[in-house]
């Protein structure tokens, strides 16, 4: 009797405990997201500049800023309480359905940016059927396969560097095919089924490929599992076997599902950027760019409110989907894709690279910033990418950006490995910061610190260190913890190595290698990301010949003269393989 | 004038979690330089109880007296005091040395650490000949070394420190069959050398009744069976031990003639 109580006692205490860390975790998530949106709602006062002489400018462009005229700005738009009671003023605002008037046209914000969300939910509705359409060709083959007890594992490397392209180099690519050069699609703008083609295939392309794959992967895994062979050897049907395989590996799969349709949302302002789709992604851009930070907070706010959303939708799935095993915390861990390559596909990374090289060795002696051609001049021998719309060498310009994007997203993955490997020492406590970070696509960040330091380089860099250090942390947690449990690291205290001297000496030196290698990794990445941002204009500024910046400069002149997006697609997009096939190949070592 | 004995436990306790607790209650004495085998199956709470002496977990509820002074076990908090009397040697010694430090540095730490005597290439050079091993392994990485290399590189790492009693988990579980007799040989010269006591945990009852002169038997989390090696084999008290022995695996006289 007393055994049981005791038994039961403890087991109840066992729960609590469970219950402790789960609310920990809860805690940590929602003060997390409580403070972007504190982030969100101070963002007049944090972005530091005289709100009210930019609204002046904005709106009287002819009037002079006197002290007088500011100072009755101020007042009317409550500026002058300070940061706290703009904030409560703001929340306060949208509860009642009022989101402040726009500091640039002085009109309500709510129902154009709702109009505006509207339009984006449209092209994200389309963008996710195509995706998940994709998703499950890519996994037919599996199943037809698996059902014959074939392990396959990834399609081929073409499929993935496919996938791995950033959306808004696919756009431009899919601009230049389907509508400059076939003219099947109309090349810009929102006025019926034709103008959502190829926005939404450039969306769904990156995201159907990449699910798939990782689906795919996963029903090849789960198929070789003991249970699979014993079903099908009991004679239960072959759709019985496949719904089953189909829910195992969709549960393991659906949190990364998750996080991809979060990431859509950074991925539709650039495609909205590109095919001039009046959605909530652009007028959010064009309120970054232009200052107009009331506009620029609605427009965040309702990103993060659809992020949240599809969580929360996600979160549901998953315990509808397979609610005992959760609850028994019998899942098993989502297994990363990767891609297992034969020797001649080793080869791909290194081509990817050696033709980069090249292209820097003959653009580096050349001069990228003085006008030496005619405009848009087409490529010949003498100048084998062609001119810009300034008239501007495009090879050289394309050498020289490379060269400081390269060295920008080295410092970049540098200091994400800093703060990821001091914020893994904490997994508890950062597991909600950990989460934003990893959901809040990097553009977001971007439009961010734009509205707080302006546009430039270093903002950039900031919005991506922003979000990036997060994968580095979790993977700083995970050794951290594989670390400490080693037998060895254990029994330290039995020599007198104390926890200090253990976790410099012990500890770090078994986690910074690995760790090392991939901040690596990610520095192609994080090139891409830099790249998006100064395409979007939140990056580097003119005449900086950055790459994503070369990009957008020629979008507009794609219909005369397809070279000014040629030339910059397909360094990005060599740039991507060379991410993702190297990636997996030093991965696997 | 009372005797105190080198090692005291008095009713340990320890779990977690929702199963009933590995150790429930356990009181145990070990005197100076008394070799001791610890057998039961695997989960009967050995290895626990091996870390809650060591100080490497802490129980529950109970205190560890050694030399008559109660030790207070916290993990991670310096013990110099203690860790200088009671060492250990692991099950797999693979695991258990940092596998980028060379046999050196991996020797020379403690004895920094817990400030034993003056750290030069002579204490090095005498820790791996007490262990019959060649200069030239000081040199080597740890994960360089073969197993029955590793398993008395980690001798030499507890017998720098001049510990008084040794405790061991398993330690020839993951060796040859030649190499285990060469370690229990090993551990049974450096007790004598060394004037120390011995806690081993084996499944081996060879080694127990090779090198032990106490035996103890564990079921549950429970000390079932505590008597002279001799009588334990000879007379188990308990039913359970009995089939112990029983299952150990010997090779009768007869049956080697039948087979050849």
């Amino acid at each position: 009797m007393k055994n049981r109580l005791r038994h039961t006692l403890s087991a109840a205490g066992w729960v609590f405990d469970l219950d402790r860390s789960a609310v920990f975790t809860l805690c940590s998530r929602l003060l997390s997201l409580a403070g972007v949106v504190v982030v969100v709602a101070m963002l007049p006062w944090l972005s530091g500049q005289d709100p009210a002489l930019a609204l002046l400018r904005a709106r009287f462009s002819e009037q002079n800023p006197t002290e007088e005229t500011l100072n009755a700005i101020r007042e009317s738009l409550g500026l002058d309480q300070g940061p706290i009671a703009l904030m409560f003023d703001w929340l306060k605002g949208l509860l009642h359905g009022d989101a402040g008037v726009s500091w640039v046209s002085g009109k309500p914000l709510l129902a154009d940016m709702l109009q505006a969300a509207s339009v984006s939910l449209t092209l994200m509705g389309f963008a996710l059927g195509t995706a998940f359409v994709i998703a499950l060709l890519l996994c037919v083959q599996t199943i037809r396969r698996g059902l014959r007890g074939q392990a396959y594992r990834s399609s081929g490397i073409l499929a993935v560097t496919f996938t791995a392209l950033p959306e808004f180099v696919l756009a431009s690519m899919l601009l230049l095919l389907g509508a400059v050069w076939l003219g099947w699609f109309p090349t810009y703008g929102w006025k019926g089924v034709s103008y959502v083609v190829l926005p939404a295939l450039a969306l769904a392309i990156p995201a159907g490929g990449y699910l798939g794959r990782l689906l795919s992967d996963n029903i090849a895994q789960v198929f070789t599992e003991a249970w699979v062979a014993t079903w099908s050897v009991a004679g239960v049907s072959r759709w019985h076997i496949v719904v089953a395989v189909v829910r195992r590996a969709l549960a393991t799969v659906l949190p990364m599902i998750g996080l991809t349709i979060v990431s859509l949302t950074g991925s539709a302002v650039a495609i909205e950027k590109i095919f001039a789709i009046p959605g909530i992604g652009r007028s959010t851009l064009g309120a970054a760019i232009s200052k107009d930070v009331p506009a620029l907070q609605l427009g965040i706010l309702l990103m993060l409110l659809f992020a949240f959303f599809i969580g929360i939708v996600v979160n549901i799935l998953k315990t509808m989907i397979l609610g005992r095993a959760l609850r028994q915390g019998a899942m098993p861990i989502p297994k990363e894709a990767d891609v297992i390559m034969s020797k001649s596909k080793r080869l791909v990374p290194i081509v990817c690279l050696l033709i980069l090289a090249v292209m820097m060795l003959a653009g580096l002696p050349r001069d990228p910033y003085s006008v030496e051609f005619m405009r848009l001049q087409a490529p010949s021998m003498g100048l084998p990418f062609g001119a810009d719309a300034m008239g501007r060498d495009l090879l050289a310009r394309l050498a020289h950006g490379s060269l400081y994007t390269c060295v920008l997203a080295i410092l970049v993955a540098l200091a994400c490995l800093m703060i990821g490997f001091l914020i893994g020492q904490f997994p508890r406590l950062m597991a909600g910061p950990i989460e934003v970070a990893n959901a809040l696509p990097p553009i977001l960040s971007g439009l961010l610190i734009a509205a707080v330091y302006g546009p430039g380089l270093v903002g950039a860099s900031l919005a991506v260190i922003l979000v990036s250090w997060a994968p580095l942390a979790a993977h700083a947690a995970a050794l951290t913890a594989e670390v400490k449990a080693r037998p060895y690291i254990q029994m330290l205290p039995l020599i007198g190595v104390g926890a200090v001297r253990r976790n410099a000496f012990y500890v770090f030196p078994a986690v910074i290698k690995p760790l090392l290698r991939h901040a690596m990794l990610r520095v192609p990445g994080i090139a891409l990301t830099l790249a998006s941002l100064g395409f979007l204009g939140l990056g580097a500024m003119p005449p900086s010949p950055e790459w994503g910046r070369v990009l957008a400069e020629g979008l507009p002149y794609i219909e005369r003269s397809y070279w000014v997006v040629l030339a910059p697609v397909s360094a990005l997009a060599l740039l991507s393989v060379f991410a993702v096939t190297a990636a997996s190949g030093l991965g696997k070592r | 004038m009372t005797h105190t004995p080198f090692l005291q436990l008095k009713n340990l306790r320890y779990g977690r979690g929702r199963e009933s607790e590995i150790i429930p209650q356990l009181s145990l004495s070990v005197e100076q330089q008394e070799r001791i085998g610890l057998v039961g199956e695997s989960g009967c709470g050995k290895s626990t109880l091996l870390k809650l002496i060591l100080g490497v977990i802490s129980a529950q509820s109970g205190q560890i007296y050694c030399e008559g002074e109660s030790i207070r076990i916290k993990p991670w908090r310096p013990m110099n005091h203690y860790r200088k009397l009671v060492q250990y040697i692991p099950q797999d010694p693979h695991t258990a040395l940092p596998p980028q430090q060379t046999v050196a540095k991996l020797l020379s730490e403690p004895v920094k650490r817990l400030k034993i005597g003056v750290l030069n290439t002579e204490t090095l050079l005498r820790a791996v000949e007490q262990v019959e091993l060649p200069h030239s392994v000081l040199k080597q990485k740890a994960s360089e070394l073969s197993g029955g290399q590793a398993q008395r590189v980690a001798l030499a790492r507890a017998l720098i420190i001049k510990p008084k009693f040794l405790l061991a988990d398993e330690p020839t579980s993951g060796l040859d069959l030649p190499l285990r007799e060469q370690i229990k040989e090993l551990l049974a010269q450096v007790c004598k050398d060394n004037q120390m006591g011995l806690l081993v945990v084996t499944h081996d009852i060879s080694m127990v009744s090779g090198l032990c002169d106490r035996m103890l038997v564990m079921q549950q989390g429970h000390i079932i069976e505590d008597q002279l090696t001799e009588d334990a084999l000879r007379a188990p008290n308990n039913i359970y031990t009995q089939r112990l022995l029983e299952a150990v695996p010997t090779i009768h006289a007869s049956a080697w003639h039948s087979l050849s």
